[in-house]
């Protein structure tokens, strides 16, 4: 609506104060500020350290995303990824959460969680969804927080912050150790083991494990760990049985172990143990000291002989103090001078052995004794364990006269021992040598000898038997039965019986008269002869018929000399001294017979004869058909031995039996050609039994000298 | 004269109150250029952060993939889509800041002398108020996926943080725009006239 009237003139207002004009709207640019600065400062007061950790390689860990955790909750963040210098590492950054910052110190342990599955399971199963992280474990104790930690490829057996043993398993051949597989203690899994990597002398695996509290304390140094993988099959009187510990460690492998023995001791952290194949070898192996308790060693040969094998004993002048823990050649051109290949032997001494106690280093305590040792001229070298054995053991020998050497603490892997010349040269050449010497020995010519003798031998014993087959041979016996069956009789008679008392007082009689006779006869022959006597007395009697007739005054006399005479006639004098010097011929003639002279000694010598081929026929006893007439012959020879002492006496009666005899023995004689040849060939048979019974005497007494040859 | 500005009826000089609306009749807002610069200043200290920190948040089977405003619209030009790449460019930061330059140069125009003439610059007020709320069209985006995808573990949209900053530097422009008097503007032109006869009004 338009107006005439202006408007009053157009003023502007005064002034007003600032506090006035100023709007409210102010505080909300303000407030927006405060709010902004003061979030930023929160995040940044709020904000914990960065701090790096190296991995190998980070895989699946992206910058801004990739959280650090720890008992599975998110602390930190990786911020960025970067390489280290020379590109072989990578650094992660992470951004700690301040609150967890103090506890990430020394001990902090790293590692990158990646779904795996393995043959014990499936592990970081999360991370396929939300990608990798980084896992991180550390102890309760705050402390200064490390701002650069080396990652670890893999979780550690042992995290920090849990409490468990950790142990160093070794593999006996056979076994396969496994990484992750279980360990278990009646069935309980108890334990773990880690990534087996090469033993320090590369000859064996060796794993790195862990028994979880509390079940720590079960394992001492008595106990024995095996390999429960794999099955067992067998095949008995029980029937088939087939025999694996759980289907797990069918297929991932798993240890378990025992203490069997007590008196064991606890083991320190990082203590060695072997894994045997099976729980009966763990068992066996209870009393052993254990290959982990040792002190390794190295020995090299200059010879690469083979023999020796893992497991074979360290000797100390018999007394095993170590074994042979693995082998390997070893060729080192700038070491040796040479391409030769030698003989690298890892072996093992225990400290017990050896007398030792160690206090708490028994690594370089048994290691300063060997050095000692060495010093002291003792030596290695390889000798053989028996003497046609081509197995070798390793020897320790204090030698007197050694060029100086010491134990080398510096070489690799494990201190060498110097060496000295081995044994096994000789051993191997005296086998060899007697081995030679077997075979050089004449067993066949020997044998066929043997059989050539044999045959013999029984060629003569049938010769021998068809000997005494023989009619006439068989007829000797009978024939000296029948004569000894006549001797026998003539001995059995009463009268022979009689004999002897007879002949003794006959003998008496004979001896008295003899002896008077021989008196008489002194006197008859100091008296000039019974002629003379009788001549004496006749003349006596003429003289005394002269007498008579001349002197008739001596009649009485005369009749006292007649009666003398007369007496003297009546004496049976004349016909005694005829009964007598018949005897006396008789006697003479036969004694004086040459054949009755010689007969003693015939048949001494008949019966020597008999007596030697009866005692020949009765140490070739093997001959036993001539037994019975052995004996009979035995009997007849103590027989012919009692008429033969009995036979000088009994003359008259002897003088038939010795014709008989004499023919029986001209017989005998006759046979006694038989006899010799028969004889002889006992001889010679016994002489071979004799023979074969010394050899086979020899060899039941020495069977080993037909091999040694002596 | 004074207009009322929310039902446009004109009543005379000193009038109080709006006897149609009821609303306040003030010939000037004397505050408005304060306004407008505290609600850009607001809008600009949001909008810092809007494009910093990521707009949305989509994991995808546990890989989790942040975008900021700009990233996200890189990401889908290497993926070809250059049309949908260009519209959020457009909407999201050519838009809010031409809008922030634009209100800048008004609420600057308004006290010192403009080059521009009025009309253009009344064009101009008009074409930010206009646009201005077609920024939001990303904040939708946003909130639509967000509701829509979300399948636990396997897909899920969640919006970043820039998605909150960013909404409210549109509606802090939006606030700062709706503070400008327009009528501002026009006084330059009473100033011109009182040095030369014409009058507008």
């Amino acid at each position: 609506m338009p107006t005439d009237d202006l408007p009053e003139a157009k003023t502007l207002p005064a002034r007003r104060p600032l506090r006035q004009r100023a709007s409210l709207v102010w505080l909300v640019p303000v407030t927006a500020l405060a709010i902004a600065l003061g979030l930023a400062l929160q995040t940044y007061l709020a904000r914990g350290p960065l701090i790096e950790i190296i991995f190998d390689e980070a895989s699946g860990v992206a910058a801004g995303s990739t959280e650090l955790r720890f008992r599975d909750v998110t602390v930190g963040k990786v911020e960025a990824l970067e390489f280290e210098p020379g590109l072989e590492k990578v650094a992660v950054h992470v951004r700690l959460d301040k609150a967890i910052a103090p506890y990430v110190d020394e001990d902090a342990v790293f590692w990158v969680v990646k779904p795996e599955v393995t043959t014990t399971g499936v592990s970081g199963l999360d991370t396929v969804l939300s990608g990798v992280f980084i896992a991180g474990v550390w102890d309760t104790e705050p402390g200064e927080t490390k701002l650069r930690h080396e990652g670890q490829p893999k979780a550690p057996l042992l995290p920090p912050g849990r409490d468990g043993l950790l142990l160093t398993l070794q593999a006996a051949n056979g076994v396969a150790l496994t990484a992750n597989s279980p360990i278990t203690y009646k069935g309980l899994e108890v334990g773990m083991v880690g990534t087996p990597e090469l033993s320090r002398d590369r000859l064996s695996a060796i794993a790195p494990a862990v028994i979880y509290a509390p079940y720590d304390r079960l394992v001492q140094s008595t106990t024995r760990f095996w390999d429960t993988s794999g099955f067992s099959f067998s095949i008995g009187a029980g029937g088939a049985e087939l025999d694996f510990s759980s289907l797990s460690s069918l297929i991932a492998g798993g240890i378990s172990f025992d203490t069997v023995i007590s008196g064991g001791v606890g083991v320190r952290d990082r203590a060695a143990f072997q894994v045997f194949a099976s729980q009966s070898e763990a068992r066996q192996n209870v009393f052993d000291a254990g290959r982990g308790t040792g002190v390794p060693f190295t020995v090299i040969f200059e010879e690469n002989v083979s023999g020796l094998e893992a497991g074979a004993p360290v000797e100390v002048r018999g007394l095993r103090i170590g074994e042979v823990t693995g082998i390997t050649g070893i060729v080192d051109p700038l070491r040796f001078g040479d391409g030769r290949v030698r003989l690298q032997v890892s072996l093992e001494l225990r400290p017990g052995e050896l007398g030792l106690t160690p206090v708490d280093d028994p690594t370089r305590e048994v290691e300063d004794f060997i050095a000692q040792r060495v010093e002291e001229g003792m030596r290695a070298r390889l000798v053989s364990t028996g003497l046609l054995s081509t197995g070798l053991k390793l020897e320790l020998v204090d030698l007197e006269t050694v060029d100086r050497a010491t134990l080398d603490r510096a070489n690799s892997p494990y201190p060498l021992i110097p060496t000295t010349e081995s044994q096994i040269s000789d051993a191997s050449a005296s086998a060899q040598g007697m081995l030679t010497r077997v075979a050089d020995l004449p067993i066949e010519e020997l044998m066929q000898s043997a059989v050539r003798f044999l045959d013999n031998a029984s060629g003569l014993a049938a010769q021998t038997s068809s000997l005494v087959q023989d009619g006439e041979v068989r007829a000797i016996p009978g024939d000296v039965r029948a004569l000894l069956g006549d001797m026998r009789g003539v001995v059995g008679a009463p009268e022979v019986q009689g004999l002897p008392a007879q002949a003794a007082t006959l003998m008496e009689e004979l001896n008295g008269t003899v002896s008077d006779l021989r008196g008489l006869v002194a006197q008859v022959e100091e008296a000039r002869a019974v002629e003379k006597l009788v001549n004496a007395v006749e003349a006596a009697g003429s003289a005394a018929e002269a007498a008579e007739a001349s002197i008739t005054g001596v009649p009485g006399l005369i009749d006292s000399l007649t009666a003398t005479a007369d007496t003297a006639r009546a004496l049976p004098l004349e016909e005694l001294v005829n009964r007598v010097s018949a005897i006396v011929a008789d006697a003479e003639t036969l004694l004086e017979q040459p054949g009755t002279r010689a007969l003693p000694e015939t048949l001494n010598g008949a019966l020597e004869e008999v007596r030697l081929s009866l005692t020949e026929l009765r140490e070739g006893g093997s001959v036993t058909a001539l037994n019975e007439t052995l004996a009979s012959a035995q009997s007849a020879a103590a027989a012919i031995e009692q008429a033969t002492t009995e036979l000088p006496q009994i003359s008259d009666r002897i003088q038939r039996l010795l014709s008989q005899a004499s023919s029986t023995l001209a017989g005998y004689d006759q046979g006694s050609e038989i006899n010799r040849s028969a004889r002889a060939a006992m001889t010679a048979l016994s002489r071979a039994a004799s023979a074969v019974e010394s050899l086979a005497r020899a060899l039941e007494r020495r069977p080993n000298s037909i091999i040694l040859g002596r | 004269m004074v207009g009322c500005r929310y039902c446009t009826r004109a009543w005379p000089a000193g009038t109080e109150s709006c006897g149609v609306c009821g609303s306040k009749l003030v010939s000037r807002d004397r505050q408005s250029l304060q306004k407008v610069w505290a609600w850009w200043l607001v809008a600009l200290l949001c909008y810092i952060p809007a494009n910093l920190y990521p707009m949305l948040r989509t994991s995808t089977l546990g890989s989790v993939s942040q975008d900021t405003i700009v990233g996200g619209a890189i990401t889908l030009a290497e993926h070809g889509s250059y049309v949908v790449a260009a519209i959020i460019l457009l909407a999201s930061v050519v838009i809010p800041t031409l809008k922030f330059l634009a209100i800048a140069y008004l609420a600057v125009s308004v006290s010192r002398p403009s080059s521009a003439s009025q009309h253009t610059r009344h064009i101009l007020y008009e074409v930010v108020e206009y646009i201005g709320r077609w920024s939001m069209i990303d904040v939708f985006v946003v909130a639509i996926l967000s509701a829509l995808v979300h399948l636990g573990s396997i897909a899920s949209i969640e919006p970043g943080p820039a998605s909150l900053t960013f909404a409210l530097t549109v509606v802090f422009t939006m606030i700062s725009a709706q503070s400008f008097d327009s009528r501002l503007i026009w006084d330059q032109l009473d100033d011109d006239q009182e040095k030369d006869p014409i009058r507008a009004d």
